[in-house]
Formats: structure tokens, C-alpha cells, sequence
């Protein structure tokens, strides 16, 4: 982990790109936590404006709707009520109002939360406690209720249910980081003493980077895929020397240390994570075990693409990204060949190339600690996205095969179904606007509260497309914001398109869907922008190609009446 | 432990140009705390945890509060 003197260094350096605002409340000192969390948001070239607020000002910032928290246009509040302070106050409560102690304090929190989405419009942050125990009642405190220790691990569990019921929530797992690196390294008594600092220098660097990895998702930043080695990453041994038969998995050698690897993996997919391959051996032979081997946990239907043949990996694994369609930066490779993690490093540096250690055994505890999957949400049973980028691949196949373009998309018999935003698919449509970043006119990115606010306002139009062929479900695969201006214009606020539709008549079809809901709503002019980011280039030619007349630097508008309806072959769900 | 005054004098002069912000800081014996340009308070608690790390060693809530000047640091990390 990097070092919180390092950070402070990084917190010196320039760094292109607007700055993203963020307020942080504490009941402790919290100066050298908005050092290292500035350090570390450069150290991943985010800027920040960070506000302070003054020591143990929590309450009085979040009551008073002009207060510098709220004024400084906050896109983040982080809230860090540390559990000493919580100490300090549950110690003059009476045994009775001991046994409610969780309760009343996660009705204060709540009400925070309140405060906070009626004044402002930023996500919370909400660090959880760390648990210690005053050790006056011994081990007898576990089944006491009027105990700190039982009233502090309820107010966790609390404030994960809590969190868990509201969008605006998200929670920072410091207790995690205190378990991992044990209470003495997390919290240093002489420093506490001096200065009411709660965090260690030791542990500051980790709760900086928890803090910055939930502000990493929210700008869109996240890991969609793995990309695995097999040889002694997935399993022991090397298969095309040993065999099936004897490599390393389940029962047999280090076998468990694997098994355990591809447990966790397996999981990791149930979540949404896509899994590929890439490995050097004969197709054949690589596939083998997850066909015929007894004890292999990943089997080849957990897998989207898969590799192996004996080009470079950096080729290989530029390959599978243009297959799924996904960014480079979206990806983390494991290998236990140093030569082949600097080969992918060198060659493409936007990949995440963890740096494995040398004994499998550790591989597992390694990959957890760094963190590379966190994420804004979780869709359930409808996570699992294999399938789909399964078909992906099908898809690529097949085209191959068509004389024209033409004859290819008239074959995938494409069918397309539009929504407006609605409660059922808030979440997904706020998660899209967090990971497109392609096919992204404006890069605008909502939260599913802002996803909410927008589809029960009267100042916006709302569609989302669906499309499925006969390979399968894409399911959605574009959506758009239309603000009101007047009643006659309107602007295009928001459209995203995923890549994996891309030309195949998606973007002609979803442009003439919301020219013929304009029409009818009496619109005649829809304005637009393209704002360019370091990956939406895609878009800069498609107002022009969608009948947009340029007007300005970047602005466009579109004659309504005039509209010409563009050819496309996807047809429209019959309902 | 065994420490020369020089080297430990050497190792806080570098260690104060980092944590004091500050390419021109030279030591001095008898430059006092909050005097010396960037050794403020925040400053005070993170030089004494890097010294603690490089030495191994730990000072007392008491040794920290009580430190005045460089030379009575240097002679603190000597004492260790």
C-alpha cells in the first residue's frame, strides 16, 4: 500500500480535468484523513475540491442549508463518526437508554441522510464503526444488550440495513480495514491522545483508497471483466505436460488453494463479472478440464471468451476486449508469469495487471485485498451477464459468414421494445450512465436517486430500448434524456448506446422512436451537445449522420418537421 | 541502540525537507517548535511516526508533547 507520505506528494501534483467536489464531516480530527484522501484521488488522477468542515460540526453543517458544506456544491459528502467519539457519548446514557443505544443513533444518522438529500444533490458516504470493546463486563458484554460492544455491532448491522434502503447511501467498510489490519495498526493511542486522530498514518492510506474506490465507480471507473491464465493461476501444474490427470485442483497436491480460487471467480460472475481465458496451450487441451475434470469448479459456460492458443497475450487480450466490446481499463489480468504480467503492462498499461505473489496459497487473500470489483450496484438474479456476451461472441462468428452487411443484420432478426424510465429498471438505467463511456454523448452521470428525480419530473422524457435477436437478449441497450426547454424545443440531455449494438441500425432506429414521440408532443426542435471525453470520439461524427445541423462549437439541433425517418432493419416489438 | 548523532541529524534534515514542505530547511540545534517554518502540530505527529518507523523505536504521549526544539529530538532518539 502506498504510504501516506507518498500521498501527500501526490497531493502536490497537477492534474488535468474539472474537480470533483467533495465535503467531509467528522467528530474527530479529520485533517490528515482529507490529506492522504486528496493525495489518493490524484494518485488516480481524479482532482478534488475537498471542504473540511470544522471538528465535530456534523449536526450544525447539515441543519443549516447555507452552510459551507452545502454551498461548496458538494457531488459527494463523506460523514465519519468515529466510534471513540461513539464511545464518548454512549458512556453518559443510563443503562435503559444503553440497551436502545443503536437505535437512537441510527435515527440521527438517518436523519443526517435526510438533511443531506433535501440541501444538496450529493451521495453519501457513510464510514461504519470500528468495533472495540471497553471490557468492562469481559466476554460476558456479547450477550449483554446494555454492553458497547453488543450496541456497536448492531448499529453496524443497522446501518447496513439502513444503507441498503436508501440509493443515496454508500457505505465505507472501515471496520473491514480495522479486521485486516488489526485495531493496534489501525488506531494509535498517543496520536489519539495528542490529537483526537482516530486512524493511524498506517491505515490512513487504506481508508483513503476505500473512500476513493466508490468515487472511482461513480465517475465510471470499474472493472467489468477477468481475464485469467490457467497453468498454475487456475490450476497446478502445466496441462499440456502433466495432463488432465494430474494437474493441481481439488483434492490432489496445493489442489484446494485452487479450488478456492476458482470458488471466488465463480462468484465474481454471479455478481456481473465478465470471465475470460487466455492462455498459452492448444485450444483443445486447455478446454479440457473444464469439460471432463471432476473437481473443476469453473466449467466452460461461466466462460465469455475463451483463448488459448500461443500468439502474445497483450494481441490475445486486446482480442477478447474488441470481441466483448468493453474498455481496455475495465480489465484485470492474472497471470503467475511475471514475464507475461510485464509483457501485458508494457503492451497495454490500462490493463490491471495485479502483481500476484509467488505462492498460490496467497493468491486468493491478495486479489480480495486489492479491491478491483467494487461497485454502485447489484442487480440480484438478473446480474449475471455470461450470456449475454456469450451470444456476443456467437454473433462474431457468424458474421463472418454474410456477403453484405445487410444480408448479416437482416439475419439476426433484431427486434427492439421501448420504455420510459420506470421503478423496475431505474437501477440499470442509473448503473449505464455510470459505465458507458463510448457511445456517451455528454458523459453525464446519475445515481438511481437522480435516475428517480428525472423520471417523475414533468421536465423530461424518458426512453429506454431493449433489443433482442435470435441469439438471445441484449437487453437494454440504449437509453436517452430528453429535457423540456419550451414547448417547442427540447434538448437531448442524455444518450447512451452500448458498443455491443453499435451498427446495426440501433442508432437509427432509437432516433427515429424519439423524433416521432417529439412530433407527437408537438415539439419541432430538438437542441443537442457533444461533450468530448477521452473515449466518446465515437460520437463526435453522429449528429451529422442522424440529419443534426451544427450551430455552434459542439452544439447541434435538429428541424423536427423536416425529420427524414432513417433506414433500419430492426423492427419494432409487437405488443 | 546504537545511533551516531551525525547520521540521526542527517536523517531528520531530509526526513523535515519532505514533511515540512520545505527544500531549504537546514537543522538547527535550537530551532524551536512552531517557530521553524511548516512544523506545526499536524506536522510534529507525522515526523515522530516516521522516526518511530525508521528506528523502530516509540516514543511516549508524554516525550511528544514535551519536545521543543531539534536538539532535544535528536537527543530523544538517541536516549531510545
Amino acid at each position: 500500500m502506498i504510504s501516506f507520505r507518498e500521498l501527500k506528494k501526490y497531493r502536490k501534483l497537477e492534474i488535468d480535468g474539472k474537480n470533483i467536489n467533495i465535503s467531509v464531516l467528522g467528530d474527530c480530527s479529520t485533517q490528515y484523513l482529507v490529506q492522504a484522501l486528496e493525495g489518493y484521488l490524484k494518485y488516480k488522477n481524479i482532482n478534488a475540491y475537498i471542504y473540511e468542515a470544522d471538528y465535530n460540526q456534523i449536526k450544525l453543517q447539515l441543519l443549516d442549508k447555507h452552510s459551507e458544506t452545502y454551498s461548496s456544491n458538494p457531488r459527494i459528502i463523506v460523514l465519519y463518526q468515529s466510534v471513540e467519539h461513539l464511545y464518548d457519548e454512549f458512556i453518559t446514557k443510563t443503562i435503559g437508554e444503553r440497551e436502545t443505544f443503536a437505535e437512537d443513533i441510527i435515527d440521527e444518522i438517518k436523519s443526517n441522510w435526510s438533511l443531506i438529500a433535501n440541501y444538496s444533490d450529493a451521495q453519501i458516504l457513510q464510514l461504519n464503526f470500528c468495533e472495540y470493546d471497553d471490557l468492562t463486563l469481559g466476554q460476558y458484554a456479547n450477550k449483554t444488550v446494555s454492553s458497547f460492544i453488543f450496541q456497536v455491532r448492531k448499529l453496524n448491522y443497522l446501518l447496513q440495513t439502513e444503507g441498503s434502503n436508501n440509493n443515496l447511501v454508500n457505505i465505507v467498510d472501515i471496520l473491514g480495514i480495522q479486521n485486516r489490519l488489526g485495531r493496534e495498526t489501525f488506531f494509535d493511542s498517543t496520536l489519539f491522545y495528542n490529537s483526537k486522530v482516530t486512524i493511524s498514518f498506517a491505515a490512513l492510506p487504506y481508508v483513503a483508497k476505500a473512500i476513493v474506490d466508490i468515487v472511482l465507480q461513480m465517475q465510471g471507473k470499474m472493472k467489468k471483466c477477468l481475464v485469467c491464465d490457467l497453468d498454475n493461476t487456475l490450476w497446478g501444474g502445466v496441462i499440456g505436460d502433466d495432463g488432465m490427470e494430474n494437474i493441481e485442483i481439488g483434492e490432489l497436491g496445493q489442489g484446494r488453494v485452487f479450488s478456492s480460487l476458482q470458488e471466488w471467480i465463480k462468484e465474481l460472475k454471479q455478481k456481473g463479472i465478465i470471465i475470460a481465458i487466455c492462455s498459452k496451450n492448444n485450444e483443445g487441451i486447455a478446454k479440457e478440464p473444464f469439460e471432463h475434470h471432476p473437481d473443476m469448479i469453473l466449467h466452460l459456460e461461466d466462460i465469455s471468451a475463451f483463448v488459448a492458443n500461443w500468439e502474445d497475450k497483450a494481441t490475445n487480450i486486446k482480442y477478447i476486449q474488441e470481441s466483448l466490446n468493453i474498455g481496455l481499463d475495465s480489465i484485470v489480468f492474472i497471470d503467475d508469469n511475471p514475464f507475461e504480467r510485464n509483457l501485458v503492462r508494457e503492451m497495454l498499461p490500462e490493463v490491471e495487471v495485479p502483481e500476484l505473489p509467488e505462492d498460490p496459497s496467497l493468491y486468493l487473500e491478495y486479489l480480495r485485498s486489492q479491491n478491483y470489483f467494487e461497485t454502485l450496484s447489484y442487480m440480484g438474479d438478473d446480474a449475471d451477464r455470461t450470456e449475454m456476451y456469450k451470444a456476443e461472441f456467437s454473433r462474431r462468428e457468424e458474421e463472418k459468414t454474410f456477403e453484405t452487411v445487410t444480408d448479416y443484420l437482416q439475419s439476426l432478426e433484431m427486434v427492439a421494445e421501448t420504455e420510459n424510465f420506470n421503478a423496475e429498471n431505474a437501477a440499470r438505467i442509473a448503473q449505464l450512465t455510470q459505465r458507458s463511456n463510448q457511445f456517451n454523448l455528454r458523459t453525464i452521470r446519475y445515481t438511481t436517486s437522480d435516475i428517480e428525480m428525472i423520471m417523475n419530473s414533468d421536465n423530461y422524457l424518458t426512453f429506454s430500448f431493449k433489443l433482442k435477436d435470435k441469439y438471445g437478449d441484449y437487453g437494454i441497450v440504449s437509453l436517452v434524456i430528453v429535457k423540456k426547454i419550451d414547448s417547442e424545443q427540447c434538448f437531448l440531455d442524455t444518450w447512451i448506446m452500448s458498443c455491443r449494438v453499435l451498427k446495426r441500425g440501433m442508432e437509427e432506429y432509437v432516433m427515429n422512436r424519439i423524433v416521432q414521440t417529439l412530433r407527437e408532443c408537438g415539439y419541432k426542435i430538438l437542441q443537442s451537445e457533444y461533450i468530448p471525453t477521452n473515449k466518446n470520439s465515437m460520437v463526435q461524427n453522429i449528429f451529422a449522420d442522424m440529419g443534426f445541423d451544427e450551430i455552434g462549437e459542439r452544439q447541434y439541433q435538429l428541424p423536427l418537421e423536416t425529420y427524414k425517418v432513417l433506414e433500419t432493419n430492426i423492427k419494432e416489438e409487437a405488443l | 541502540m546504537n545511533m551516531n548523532k551525525k547520521e540521526v541529524i542527517i536523517f531528520l534534515e531530509e526526513l523535515c525537507k519532505d514533511i515540512f514542505d520545505d527544500e531549504e530547511y537546514t537543522y538547527s540545534e535550537s530551532a524551536i517548535r512552531d517557530e521553524v517554518d511548516g512544523w506545526d502540530s499536524l506536522t510534529h505527529l507525522e515526523l515522530i511516526s516516521e522516526i518511530q518507523n525508521e528506528y523502530s523505536i516509540k516514543f511516549s504521549l508524554d516525550e511528544i508533547q514535551h519536545i521543543t526544539t531539534m536538539g532535544e529530538l535528536v537527543e530523544l532518539i538517541l536516549s531510545k
